[in-house]
């Protein structure tokens, strides 16, 4: 059962979130394009080597001053900090989340651990789509800015660096015709 | 009568401490708010590893020699 449970995780899910409707479907989930994270998560991959390199080059040295179980451990106190510096980085990039549904669109931004804000847009209120992709790797990996202007009090949305946002602007006008229909 | 052995027993402690706690919240923020399998993907390979790495980590904490360094600060 606990095994089965484990296994799962590796499945896809039907993505449901807390608050959604009995008769409401989600249609898109998006997160920034995967590149954001790579290149910190990748910057903190290297640093997290920088014992090793450092154990190459004076390895000598400590061991001739009994120093090297000392490196060992403050060693792995340095990797524990930057495994949780890399899944730190990962948890913000995966609860900084745009849900679209048949209804409304949801922007979910985990601002720090601690600090969440939650913003909520109903297709019916959506006037306005536009879409921005600024520079040679945006337009090369094809993520971008999607700006949504509404009737609502916020007047406007931006939902920054997500994947393919053409398609996304494409999905929203449909489901918005659809609402109005 | 407070040792240098004893100071860095409380130390680790204390590391240990902060880390784990930091490990929960993070673990905590990924299974309760994150939408679909990828949020609880990298909270499994999260745990799993945090509990290597502590693991790693208290074995070369307790393969330190403290007279040793002791005598090392006395002669510095």
């Amino acid at each position: 059962m606990t095994l089965r449970s484990f296994l799962e995780l590796f499945t896809n899910s039907d993505n449901s979130f807390e608050g959604q409707e009995e008769s409401e479907k989600v249609i898109l989930i998006l997160r920034k394009h995967i590149f954001i994270i790579y290149s910190q998560v990748f910057l903190y991959g290297v640093l997290i080597f920088v014992p090793w390199a450092v154990g190459q080059g004076f390895g000598g040295f400590l061991s001739a001053q009994a120093l090297m179980h000392l490196f060992v451990f403050i060693s792995s106190l340095w990797m524990l900090f930057f495994w949780a510096a890399i899944f730190y980085s990962l948890t913000m990039y995966s609860l900084n989340v745009v849900i679209i549904t048949d209804h409304r669109i949801i922007e979910s931004s985990q601002l720090g651990l601690f600090k969440r804000k939650i913003s909520e847009l109903h297709l019916s209120r959506v006037q306005d789509i536009s879409v921005r992709t600024d520079g040679i790797i945006e337009t090369a990996l094809k993520f971008g800015d999607l700006e949504v202007q509404t009737a609502s009090e916020q007047r406007e949305f931006i939902f920054r660096l997500i994947p393919n946002p053409e398609h996304v602007k494409d999905v929203i006008m449909n489901l918005v015709v659809d609402n109005h229909l | 009568m407070i040792t240098a052995h004893f100071l860095a027993n409380l130390l680790a402690v204390v590391v240990y401490f902060l880390f784990w706690s930091e490990v929960f919240i993070i673990l905590y923020h990924l299974t309760r708010f994150g939408i679909g399998t990828q949020p609880k993907r990298y909270a499994a390979v999260f745990f799993l590893g945090s509990i290597i790495l502590f693991l790693v980590s208290v074995v070369a904490y307790f393969t330190l020699d403290f007279s040793t360094l002791s005598h090392l600060i006395k002669l510095s």
